[in-house]
């Protein structure tokens, strides 16, 4: 009897260690998984991440840049550093309020620059008519032509150096655009690099060179040439009545024109083209190639995976905020100079406009010719500014793969 | 070369127009006006020759490529994922009960791609015996899935 009871106690015994271990491997079926990641920690290595990927980059250059503008430039892009508003962004401010009070105050100091030569032009017109008219010997026709040469070499002089601050204005304005190229592609190249996109990096660069070499060379040394051709043929041609020469600045201003209008078309359409299909073939791989380590490290799991979200997402955030803050830089180095020869165009149509009635013919021609001439200057800036503003939106737009 | 030109017309058209102040009306002034709109324009036309004879080398025109990646951005990120993998092999060695162990990983990067040479684990502050290191370094090298990868383990 007792023999039995005690194995009787014995099968209990073993049913209850059963049951326990059944009920145990139901309540806490974390086998596998290692130490996961807390939100707050999880934020802080963001931080860590973000803090010792900026620490290897390199601003110097674009701080001396950002440090020889002037207080306007400086509003527009919104800090007198460009680390501290790499930093901003990152944290989603993005100030706009400064900007609008900025081109106020631009446009306001122009027409007050501008409004001299207005008066000086206007003036010296009306002397001439009136000089003209009051000749003592209506038959010689000699004095009025000179007093016609004397006054127009004037209206020359004034307008003509008002011209190549222009001209200095863009030329100054294309290099500090190439400038900003040359510093700031290679830290996004860079960081599209270590986040994984190759194929795109292999698209952009060439591009960035071509854009940052070649175009620039074309409109410093090609285009401005070609609109200071037209421009010198504008003076000559309305020097005399009998000799015309407006057919040839037709001629340079027209080819001025369709050569920006190929160059912008071509670059556009390749940069867009392969841009976008690079950004989709690197989307692609990387998802399919999951980390940046040669084969695959199957059990270590949630926190490795996090951690390398966590350091992907932490150069994305940067790639994109240095991308911004080179936008507002381009912006606050272009808004300047084509505000005003936009104001200096308008303040030449309205002198011509005035000049009309009140002086010679060949016054009023030349002014209103000097003013069409000049929108070749916005042309070239716009155009080199609008080829570097889509490289950087493309640069921001792809690279933005994220897996998780 | 570009200014002189430009000089040469100015030039032309100053003379044409002296010739227009000066010269009296007549036949005389019709027939210099008509010479001089020729030489005005071969003087426009002079430097076209030169331009056509010229051998244009396309590398003159496309300077250097100096627009490179900044390799210090991505060492730096590589950097940072090595440490991560150190991080998270030393917590899975502590869930093992190896707790205070400390890894080092030595990788090199080619092109972009990570590429883990040696792992070298410390076990020193983790109080364990000799027969321990052989199973550390068979936990190391099933975690990280090759074996060809050289496993130190030392303490």
């Amino acid at each position: 009897m007792k023999i039995k009871s005690y194995k009787n106690q014995i099968k209990l015994l073993i049913l209850a260690a059963l049951f326990l271990l059944i009920f145990w491997t139901s309540i806490c079926p974390c086998y596998v998984l290692s130490k996961e990641m807390t939100e707050e920690e999880a934020g802080q290595k963001l931080q860590e991440s973000i803090d010792e990927q900026l620490n290897s980059m390199d601003f110097w250059e674009l701080e001396q840049l950002i440090n020889s503008m002037d207080e306007n430039q400086k509003k527009i892009f919104g800090g007198s550093s460009f680390l501290d508003r790499i930093r901003q962004l990152l944290d989603g401010k993005y100030k706009s309020n400064n900007i609008f009070s900025a081109i106020f105050f631009l446009l306001i100091g122009d027409i007050t620059l501008f409004l001299p030569l207005l008066a000086t032009i206007i003036g010296i017109s009306v002397l001439c008519s009136i000089l003209s008219n009051l000749q003592f010997n209506s038959s010689n026709k000699g004095v009025s032509n000179v007093i016609y040469f004397a006054c127009y070499g004037v209206v020359i002089l004034s307008v003509s150096v008002s011209v190549f601050y222009l001209i200095t204005l863009t030329k100054t304005a294309v290099q500090s655009m190439q400038n900003q190229i040359n510093l700031i592609f290679p830290i996004l190249l860079g960081v599209l690099t270590a986040i994984g996109g190759t194929t795109s990096v292999a698209v952009y660069q060439p591009m960035v060179s071509v854009l940052s070499v070649v175009i620039t060379q074309l409109m410093v040394n090609i285009i401005l040439p070609l609109f200071i051709f037209g421009y010198v043929f504008n003076i000559i041609g309305n020097l005399s009545s009998t000799l015309k020469l407006n057919k040839f600045s037709a001629f340079t201003s027209s080819l001025s024109k369709w050569f920006i209008g190929i160059v912008f078309t071509v670059f556009t359409a390749f940069l867009s083209i392969q841009g976008i299909t690079a950004s989709v073939h690197d989307g692609v791989s990387i998802r399919t190639a999951k980390f940046a380590i040669s084969h695959y490290i199957p059990i270590i799991g949630g926190y490795l995976s996090d951690g390398f979200n966590l350091i992907m997402a932490g150069s994305v955030l940067i790639k994109n905020a240095v991308g911004v803050a080179g936008l507002f830089l381009l912006a606050s180095t272009v808004l300047a100079p084509v505000i005003k020869i936009a104001i200096m165009m308008l303040t030449l149509k309205l002198t011509a406009a005035i000049l009309e009635p009140l002086a010679p013919q060949g016054f009023s021609d030349f002014v209103s010719g000097a003013a069409k001439s000049i929108s070749m200057l916005i042309a070239i800036i716009l155009s080199v500014a609008f080829m570097y503003f889509i490289m950087l939106l493309l640069v921001v737009c792809t690279g933005n793969f994220i897996w998780g | 070369m570009i200014s002189k030109w430009i000089m040469g017309v100015v030039g032309a058209a100053v003379l044409c127009l002296l010739v227009d102040l000066i010269m009296p009306e007549g036949s005389t002034k019709k027939h210099i006006r008509s010479i001089m709109a020729i030489i005005t324009l071969f003087i426009i036309l002079s430097p076209l020759p030169s331009l056509l004879n010229q051998n244009w080398e396309i590398d003159n025109i496309f300077g250097s490529n100096n627009i490179k990646p900044d390799n210090r951005i991505v060492d730096n990120v590589h950097t940072q994922q090595i440490t991560l993998l150190e991080e998270s092999l030393e917590n899975k060695l502590s869930e093992d009960g190896y707790n205070d162990s400390k890894v080092i990983i030595s990788a090199y990067s080619k092109e972009n791609v990570i590429k883990i040479k040696a792992v070298s684990v410390d076990l020193s502050l983790c109080g364990v015996t000799a027969s321990d290191y052989e199973k550390v370094k068979q936990k190391v090298q099933i975690y990280l899935d090759d074996n060809n990868i050289l496993v130190v383990v030392y303490g």
